[in-house]
């Protein structure tokens, strides 16, 4: 038999390399003398990996879509694609491959794309096994995964976006298993009867867990049965080091020396099989790859996704795991720091998680059965079977499985303008707890986006939400007077928090209905605001607020300024509301002044009010009588009424009253 | 079909068909199809509304013990294919066929009457006034068209326009001298002393020259005076009509491809091919303009209206030698038919208003306000108007303008309402004024300013 020749190709990320070699490490296996070559761009970190684990690779130009926007980024990245599909054309002719394994990642689009080419000129004998690790398909596996020979899934649930996608699970290394509790506490030197938190954001370390953690200590080591597993990660970048950032953060915590014993920090953690085995919980990143070493080595996890990935993928693993009840999951929320505005999650956050679990041993236990059904060893040799199978040219046909279809609204998948208008049609009614917590994430990040179109939206979440909590945020937006670019404001613009949005947060004070100093401050300002909508619905709010307020003079003087407010609208809302809180009677000679006001509208909000006012007992009714002759009163503005419409209705009602009188048949 | 019955006729017996001969006539024939279509439009409306409400082409009353008693839900749509039946019928009728404006102009009323007649069928299949065309699929259709139109209006081979290339029509020389043009009873009389013009006849008692010599555009066509001459007679001869006079003894040689504004007597300057973008500029111009007109009862039709109106009488003048040349103007033989259309379309859009007013029993849909905008555009850019339109068309402007700031400006970049409401007539709707009111404050602007663009007839 010739000898097959295999190419790899995938990466960008550690989490699209490591899958592609586990599976080249079980073909070699198998195959002693096949050959591999490894695909991949330069500088990314299959640079690294691969030629360590002992393969050969090649390097091709690629770039990250960066958005279907006219821009340089995306001639730039039509210029590194081609470039790349022709580099890639030459490997597929010399290296001449039986199959093609990528895992995803745009560093596999060249190799994709010039297979897809050399398919249809029917240059290429190869074969194309996609694998998509993630539940969210990314968006090149969207694409390639209809046209490659087999197509290869690590959750059922992705099916629904790659229906011709076979379920095989992540390929994990097989060394996982087969080291006790026991043992590996011994070795580590931990006592039997102690909790021990597992801590890591993979082999580069995320700053979120890191600093989360630290936070956390002072809490967590309270308890003397809880000992502290730390893997910082080796990133040591301009803009963070792992390393040096956490030891400096630690020496500043006051521990005693006991608790101090119960902390290790290690870069590395080196065989992690090893610190799995001792942990009782796991606190970690949601990539495909941790939560499926998780899920084999059968522990209880509380995942820390990171946020605003593309598709959102580690949040919607997490949520995978959630929903079965394997995983707890702890969002990170957009917050301002010294760095920017960058994704935490505070330390408080993360120990009340932490000890919830830690106190509910059954909790645990239950976590651990569950988390094992995600965790399959036998994926890598299934992955390893279709290879070889596409190697030989034999193309088994799939069993057909019905696409798993999700019962009600799939809020990962609906867009933010999506998730206002669903939530506004429906309410939060049969939305549980920790779907209002995946939602509270989605708005906090819409909350911390640059554009204001998205941060609208997150505006919009948190009243239709409820999330008192996030009063502070929408208090700030109120006061937040950064003014728009320059040319913006010459075309009309104000603020960087643009109408819209203060417009929209004032309604969102009156869903959350919360009074206090601080929005009586924002209320007042929204008086004078510079944009017609905020001033009233700044007016409407008052109304609101009306008991709250009482006889504040200072609210009453500027709703009496709007009474003649320079906008229609403005002028509307402040006549109605002076006739809602008006307590002097002097302020009947303010309504008169507007009886011969050319807007109709305006004179209309003056009888409504008026009529306000008697019923109120606030003015008498001789003084206005008085001069009812006085209002400009036009005979114009009216709602039409169809009279056969009018008839066919009561026809209709009549009808439906007749049938229910009939007795039961 | 009646033009080319009553040539056949006065051909065939000269005497007894002479009032036949009132038939040649573009003003005649402007003001019987503008009759012929607002009775047709009157007379089957009717019908076409119950067709189109048993059809259901209308919001569906879902539940009728329910229903607002206010609003006019349930009223049929798509009545622009009234229109479009009123105006095919009576140019069947009137129009003369050797014209190729009347061609353009049929060719944009078949193109825009398919848009706006899918576009609605998708609104109604699915009740749902957004599962329409897409919005990129009707600017698609919009711009095709233009680029279709673009090309044969600028290429020598197909434009209707005068061009030094271009075949024109023989016409006679100084027949108006008192032996050529006297009072005569038969044809007979007419053979001696014609001038030299071969085959004078007798028409309404005076000696003419043949219809062939007439520079109508169905007369002999020529490249050169010589064909005239074979044809016709010593004294026939081809006009340059791409050729034009204007004060102080000049000529101005006139291209499809020139720029003209308003109050303006000369070429601004020669876009040459570039000016297929002035096309399909102002193609997609007036067709939504028009179309975003189209909010109120009877707002799109009255504006819609005047500016036929004034594009008619446009086109008549530009088609007739003697008023082109009196006010400077090219002569654009033919464009008489395109005041024949224009006819046409004010007759039916009258037709339509006598339903369409407020409150309506049917709205024209965008079957019937994108195929108007359509034509429009394609009438303005035919007679080398379409600047007059930013005036003529003052009210589709503010309802362009009023979208395009609101909805581009102002919702998606700005992130603030700029107007309270748009199209306009939706923030005067806001303010307080009731429909009706709003509806005929338009109409008075759009006369208004269709008078000013009448004046720009001799105000050069």
């Amino acid at each position: 038999m010739e000898k097959r020749r295999y190419l790899l190709t995938g990466g960008g990320t550690g989490g699209h390399v490591y899958p592609a070699i586990a599976v080249a490490d079980e073909l070699r296996r198998r195959e002693p003398e096949a050959g591999f070559l490894y695909v991949g761009v330069k500088g990314k970190s299959e640079e690294k990996i691969v030629p360590k684990r002992g393969y050969e690779i090649r390097f091709v130009s690629s770039e990250g879509w960066p958005g279907a926007r006219p821009s340089v980024a995306l001639l730039r990245f039509a210029w590194r694609l081609s470039v790349g599909i022709l580099q890639s054309i030459l490997i597929l002719r010399r290296y001449q491959p039986h199959a093609i394994i990528a895992t995803g990642g745009y560093v596999s689009a060249p190799i994709l794309l010039a297979w897809v080419l050399l398919r249809r000129l029917k240059l290429t004998q190869a074969r194309a096994f996609v694998h998509e690790s993630n539940l969210m398909p990314g968006r090149l596996n969207l694409l390639i995964g209809k046209l490659a020979d087999r197509t290869g899934v690590s959750f059922e649930e992705s099916r629904r976006y790659l229906p011709q996608a076979e379920f095989v699970g992540y390929p994990v290394r097989k060394e996982m298993v087969g080291i006790t509790q026991a043992e590996a506490r011994e070795r580590l030197k931990i006592p039997l009867d102690a909790r021990v938190v597992l801590a890591f954001g993979g082999s580069q370390g995320a700053r979120t867990i890191n600093r989360a953690l630290i936070d956390a200590l002072p809490r967590l080591l309270q308890d003397p049965k809880v000992w502290v597993i730390h893997g910082v990660g080796r990133l040591d970048s301009p803009s963070y080091r792992a390393e040096h950032d956490t030891l400096s953060r630690f020496s500043a915590l006051s521990l005693s020396e006991e608790q101090r014993k119960r902390y290790s920090m290690h870069t590395y953690l080196d065989p992690i099989e090893e610190y799995y085995a001792a942990a009782d919980l796991v606190v970690g990143r949601g990539g495909a790859g941790t939560l499926t070493e998780m899920a084999v080595c059968g522990l209880a996890a509380l995942i820390i996704p990171k946020a605003n990935l593309p598709g959102d993928h580690q949040v919607r693993n997490a949520r995978a795991l959630q929903d079965d009840g394997a995983a707890d999951v702890v969002y990170e929320h957009a917050q301002r720091t010294e760095e920017g505005l960058i994704d935490v999650v505070s330390g408080e956050d993360l120990a009340v998680a932490v000890e919830r679990l830690l106190q509910d041993p059954e909790r645990l236990a239950k976590m651990r059965e569950a988390i094992r059904p995600f965790g399959d060893v036998s994926a890598l040799g299934r992955i390893a079977d279709r290879v070889q199978e596409l190697a030989a040219g034999r193309l088994l046909s799939l069993p057909e499985r019905p696409i798993p279809r999700s019962d009600g609204p799939v809020f990962a998948e609906m867009s933010g303008a999506g998730l206002v208008a669903h939530l506004s049609r429906s309410g939060l009614k049969d939305i549980p707890p920790r779907e209002i917590e995946y939602l509270t994430y989605r708005a906090d990040g819409y909350l911390s986006s640059e554009a204001w179109q998205i941060r609208n939206n997150g505006v919009k979440l948190v009243g239709l939400l409820q999330l008192s909590e996030h009063l502070d945020l929408i208090l700030y937006i109120l006061q937040d007077k950064t003014p728009a670019p320059r040319w913006q404001r010459l075309l009309g613009g104000d603020l960087r928090q643009v109408g819209f949005i203060r417009r929209n947060a004032f309604q969102v004070l009156r869903q959350l209905n919360v009074w206090n100093l601080q929005v009586r401050e924002v209320l007042l300002a929204g008086f004078r605001d510079p944009y017609f909508e905020v001033r009233s619905s700044a007016a409407q709010s008052a109304i609101f607020f009306s008991e709250q307020i009482g006889e504040d003079p200072e609210i009453l003087a500027a709703l009496k300024g709007l009474m003649v407010d320079r906008d229609l609208e403005v002028a509307r809302e402040g006549i109605l509301a002076m006739g809602h809180f008006a307590k002097d009677p002097a302020i009947y000679h303010a309504f008169r002044a507007l009886y011969t006001h050319p807007n109709w509208r305006l004179r209309e909000a003056v009888v409504i009010a008026l009529t306000r006012l008697v019923e109120r007992a606030v003015i008498a009714p001789d003084v206005i009588t008085a001069d009812l002759d006085q209002f400009l009163l036009t005979s114009i503005g009216f709602a039409p009424r169809f009279h056969l419409r009018e008839k066919m209705l009561h026809l209709s009602q009549t009808l439906q009253k007749a049938k229910h009188a009939l007795p039961p048949q | 079909m009646l033009y080319h019955l009553s040539e056949y006729l006065v051909q065939a017996f000269t005497e007894a068909a002479g009032p036949l001969r009132l038939v040649r006539y573009n003003s005649f024939r402007t003001i019987v199809a503008m009759i012929t279509s607002f009775l047709i439009t009157i007379l089957i409306g009717r019908m076409v509304i119950n067709f189109l409400y048993r059809r259901k082409i209308r919001d569906v009353v879902r539940d009728y013990s329910v229903m607002s008693v206010e609003s006019k839900k349930g009223t049929p749509t798509m009545g622009g294919v009234l229109m479009i039946l009123a105006i095919s019928l009576s140019i069947a009728l009137w129009g003369n066929f050797r014209s190729p404006f009347l061609y353009y102009l049929l060719f944009a009323m078949i193109w825009f009457a398919a848009v706006g007649g899918i576009d609605d069928y998708l609104k109604i299949r699915n009740q749902d006034s957004d599962a329409g065309l897409s919005r990129k699929a009707k600017y698609l259709a919009q711009i095709g068209y233009g680029v279709i139109f673009g090309i044969l209006f600028l290429y020598n081979g197909t434009t209707p326009l005068p061009h030094p290339a271009k075949s024109a029509s023989c016409r006679v020389k100084s027949w108006k001298t008192k032996e050529c043009d006297r009072p005569c009873k038969t044809n007979a009389e007419c053979k001696q002393n014609t001038c030299g013009i071969n085959g004078a006849m007798c028409l309404e008692g005076r000696c003419s020259p043949p219809p062939v010599c007439s520079g109508e555009p169905d007369a002999t066509s020529c490249r050169s005076d010589d064909a005239c001459v074979a044809a016709c007679g010593v004294g026939a001869y081809c006009p340059k009509n791409w050729e034009y006079p204007v004060p102080g003894n000049k000529v101005i040689a006139f291209r499809p491809s020139q720029l003209y504004v308003p109050f303006y007597k000369y070429p601004v300057m020669d876009l040459s091919w570039l000016y297929i973008f002035v096309i399909i500029f102002m193609i997609v111009y007036a067709a939504n303009a028009v179309n975003f007109a189209d909010g109120l009862d009877g707002l799109a039709t009255g504006p819609t209206i005047f500016s036929f109106l004034v594009f008619g009488i446009y086109a008549y003048f530009l088609g007739n030698l003697l008023i082109a040349r009196y006010l400077w103007y090219p002569f654009l033989p033919g464009a008489g038919e395109a005041a024949v259309f224009c006819g046409a379309v004010v007759g039916a859009l009258v037709g339509f208003l006598w339903f369409n007013t407020y409150p309506a029993e049917i709205f024209m849909g965008d079957t019937g306000s994108i195929t108007l905008g359509g034509i429009l555009g394609t009438v303005m850019v035919l007679l080398k108007q379409e600047f007059l339109f930013f005036l003529l068309g003052g009210v589709f402007l503010a309802e362009l303008v009023s979208v395009a700031i609101q909805d581009w400006l102002g919702i998606q970049v700005l992130g603030r309402r700029i107007f309270y409401r748009a199209p306009i007539h939706h923030t005067f709707q806001h303010r307080g004024l009731s429909e009706p009111k709003i509806v005929v404050r338009f109409w008075i602007v759009s006369g208004m300013l269709a008078l000013l663009a009448l004046a720009a007839l001799k105000l050069r």
